[in-house]
């Protein structure tokens, strides 16, 4: 790997080492949770980069629909990809600090259900890349699926506000104001950086794996020719 | 005695770095496979042009 290529996975991993020194030895325990309120800073980051992902997804759709150019496509693909795996981390850390913290693994309610079901989209736009031939038509068909499954991202954000939930409301981004002591949120706000920068590195080694496969894709139709 | 909620809190750990050195992994192993397919079509094709020029 040359030494560009390696600069964002070291700075994330240098950013993901600082980020769990901070969960562990400088964020103070929460009094009524216990030691399990550190899933937070996983949890949260993690559910802000799917958002950001699908956000990613939609704009670049919506580029490959009006200008027809197949980077776009790629661009979403490994943005829904890497979207994919925050989402996975999000449904999975919730329900484990969900059993301690409410007693139950899961509950359906509109946080919750709405996460799920953007989970579910974005497990359909992968199927539906995998199972179907790529080029034009493919990337138009994923384009509509992925600006479909960007529109839910606001329904799961404002689920906690527009209906009653057993999901706490936002700490952060809480209109009443800020909720989290400081050493909380800055220990929030480096494993965010941290999460990001895992997010960019692997987006850009997606795209690095579809650039070689589009050469060896011309390479092997030249030799066919 | 210590904290009853250590389980869940290495848990969902233990889950989430499972899943994003998964990730890892695959993106690294797609690499590859791509980077020695592409590699072997190109000596392949490098070996064909040789040939051609030898037999003129």
């Amino acid at each position: 790997m040359n030494t560009r290529g390696s600069t964002l996975p070291l700075a994330a991993l240098a950013a993901v080492t600082g980020a769990l020194a901070l969960m562990f030895l400088y964020a103070p325990t929460e009094g009524l949770q216990g030691e399990v309120q550190r899933i937070f800073y996983i949890h949260v980051p993690a559910a802000w980069i799917s958002f950001l992902a699908f956000f990613v997804v939609a704009v670049a759709s919506v580029l490959l629909l009006s200008k027809r150019d197949l980077r776009y496509d790629r661009i979403a693909a490994a943005a829904a990809e890497a979207g994919l795996v925050f989402t996975t981390i999000m449904m999975t850390t919730g329900p484990i600090w969900g059993r301690r913290v409410w007693g139950v693994w899961w509950v359906w309610d509109a946080r919750l259900t709405s996460s799920l079901v953007l989970w579910l989209i974005y497990v359909g736009y992968l199927l539906f890349r995998t199972t179907t031939p790529p080029g034009q038509r493919r990337a138009r068909l994923s384009a509509v699926i992925g600006i479909v499954g960007a529109v839910n991202v606001p329904v799961v954000y404002f689920s906690v506000f527009w209906w009653r939930t057993l999901h706490p409301l936002p700490t952060v981004l809480n209109p009443e104001g800020q909720l989290l002591p400081a050493e909380m949120r800055v220990t929030l706000y480096l494993s965010l950086l941290a999460f990001l920068l895992v997010f960019a590195s692997f987006v850009v080694l997606r795209l690095r794996i579809e650039d070689t496969r589009v050469r060896l894709t011309a390479l092997e139709e030249a030799l066919r020719a | 005695m210590p904290d009853p909620a250590l389980p869940f809190l290495f848990a969902g750990f233990a889950v989430a770095w499972l899943v994003l050195g998964g990730y890892l992994v695959y993106l690294w192993r797609s690499q590859r496979d791509v980077a020695s397919r592409l590699s072997e079509l190109e000596r392949r094709t490098a070996g064909e042009d040789r040939s051609a020029q030898d037999d003129r």
